[in-house]
């Protein structure tokens, strides 16, 4: 018997020497617990009789086989990834004054526009960058984010048709100013829109999205959805406030009825005071979040056709597959400032639009500065350093990295340290739990979308 | 005497993952305007 024989036959105990520090976690199933080694966010679900054999085993023995692989796969998805995605404002204006919008006030209403010739000029300087890092036929990712970019819409639109071969563009808007030309040219230019939608009645939506006079766009926004519906690359935002958690289930039931394939039901970020004094309770939010995913799944037994929540989706696809995640706000260092940037429209560069406005995390100027010296700069280091083993309690924390803790600049703005724990803890805690549950049932595949299946493959599974 | 569940344990792997990208974001959630739907509707 070689050596290394002799140690694999040596028994391994979880939790002492160089066994796995397994943690055990109650998922509210009746059967299974989880067993996660957080680390490596490798995870097993057992049955409560069988946890000697996680502990003490088989069990924790394979793991020790796989664990380098697992553990190299959280420091490159962590660490390791390119910027493939820029954010760019070309405005500061918007027509609405949403009430928990993490944009200053003063900006939105008064703000600069970037202008079609500085907003090329901006692209340019983007698209170089970009293939300087990229691989060969990649292309990057641009988003017209807000503010509200439909306000600048001439400089948009020359910038889509000037970039046509060069970027996957998207477009994030409020819906108010899309009209039927401006639909066919995003349909024909194939950009990904998002749409903000936060109630399925009238009453509900304008309480929180309304212009700067208080009327609100619900029968605009509901029209545009429908004119858009058949579209592949239609997502619809809904912000979860204190005014529309009640209603969450009645949204799944709208969006399912109007044809929609993929929302976000995202609790309002704490960034600015609006948004906190918003906040839903994380008890009350987890409750009319999990009965909401639910109800989809219930509409997807009755009619084969999915409403994906794609936030959840996305917590979901980060337990199974870590690198299969679409976004990269529930992991750490989060995103912000290493996977993508924001350009503000006065061409200051933050981590992400949630900074936008924080002037002590700008890294730079695009129109100054090479975009590589901004991903260096100490803000933008602040933000890719941190880091979930920094903050208490999550360094202790089983799913540190099905959570990530996030988001860096609403809890800056909360607690005034970017490395303390989120205002929505017990929520993601909560998260977590849930999609554990769904694996347990075996159906995972009901919340996910059905590409993810193509885009990943099996890397390892307990026989 | 209860029946034991079988262990579930696996995990997936991003097929992108070694281009640095493989990622996409928020906006661009949904699939690529370039296909069909995911649900095969037209």
């Amino acid at each position: 018997m070689t050596q290394t024989d002799k140690q694999t036959a040596t028994a391994i105990f979880a939790n002492t020497g160089h066994g796995p520090n397994f943690s055990v976690l109650e998922i509210g199933d009746p059967d299974r617990v989880a067993v996660v080694e957080a680390d490596t966010a490798y995870w097993a679900l057992i049955d409560r009789d069988d946890l000697p054999q996680a502990l003490a085993g088989s069990m924790a023995q394979d793991f020790m086989v796989r664990a380098p692989e697992f553990q190299a796969e959280m420091d490159h998805l962590r660490t390791g990834l390119q910027l493939s995605a820029a954010y760019v404002n070309p405005t500061e204006r918007c027509n609405l004054n949403c009430s928990y919008c993490y944009l200053p006030e003063e900006m939105r209403k008064n703000g600069i526009d970037m202008g079609e010739e500085k907003l090329t000029l901006a692209l340019e300087r983007l698209l170089q960058h970009f293939r300087k890092i990229l691989p060969e036929g990649v292309k990057p990712q641009l988003i017209f984010h807000g503010s509200e970019p439909m306000v600048a819409r001439d400089a948009v639109f020359a910038a889509i048709a000037r970039f046509k071969n060069d970027f996957h563009f998207g477009i994030q808007t409020n819906a108010t100013l899309l009209d039927d030309t401006a639909i066919s040219f995003l349909r024909e230019h194939k950009v990904g829109i998002g749409l903000s939608l936060d109630a399925p009645t009238a009453e509900v939506a304008n309480s929180t999205r309304k212009n700067w006079q208080g009327n609100g766009y619900y029968d605009t926004v509901v029209s545009v959805i429908k004119k858009l519906v058949d579209y592949p690359a239609l997502n619809v935002i809904t912000t979860v406030t204190q005014a529309n958690v009640h209603t969450l289930t009645e949204m799944v039931d709208f969006y399912h009825g109007l044809g929609v394939r993929v929302v976000m039901l995202n609790p309002v970020r704490c960034t600015r005071q609006g948004g906190m004094d918003l906040k839903p309770d994380n008890h009350v939010l987890a409750e009319a979040f999990f009965k909401a995913l639910d109800r989809s799944f219930e509409l997807f037994e009755q009619t084969g056709r999915k409403l994906v929540i794609a936030n959840f989706a996305n917590v979901l696809a980060g337990v199974i597959g870590p690198t299969g995640r679409r976004l990269m706000c529930d992991i750490s260092p989060c995103g912000g400032g290493r996977c993508f940037f924001a350009v503000a429209a006065d061409g200051e560069v933050v981590p992400c639009s949630e900074f936008i406005g924080m002037n002590e995390f700008s890294g730079g100027n695009i129109f100054r500065d090479d975009p590589a010296d901004i991903l260096a700069s100490k803000p933008f280091q602040e933000v890719t350093n941190r880091k979930v083993e920094k903050i208490i309690p999550c360094a202790g924390c089983a799913i540190r990295h099905f959570c990530g803790a996030p988001c860096p600049a609403e809890i800056y703005k909360v607690s005034g340290d970017i490395n303390a724990p989120s205002p929505y803890c017990s929520f993601f805690e909560e998260q977590v739990r849930h999609a554990f549950r769904i694996i347990s049932q075996q159906r995972e595949d009901a919340y996910l979308w059905n590409s993810w299946q193509t885009e990943t493959e099996m890397s390892y599974c307990w026989k | 005497m209860k029946a034991q569940k079988q262990i579930i344990s696996y995990r997936r792997r991003c097929n992108l993952i070694g281009q640095g990208t493989g990622l996409s974001h928020y906006i661009l959630l949904a699939p690529s305007a370039d296909t069909t739907p995911e649900d095969g509707s037209k």
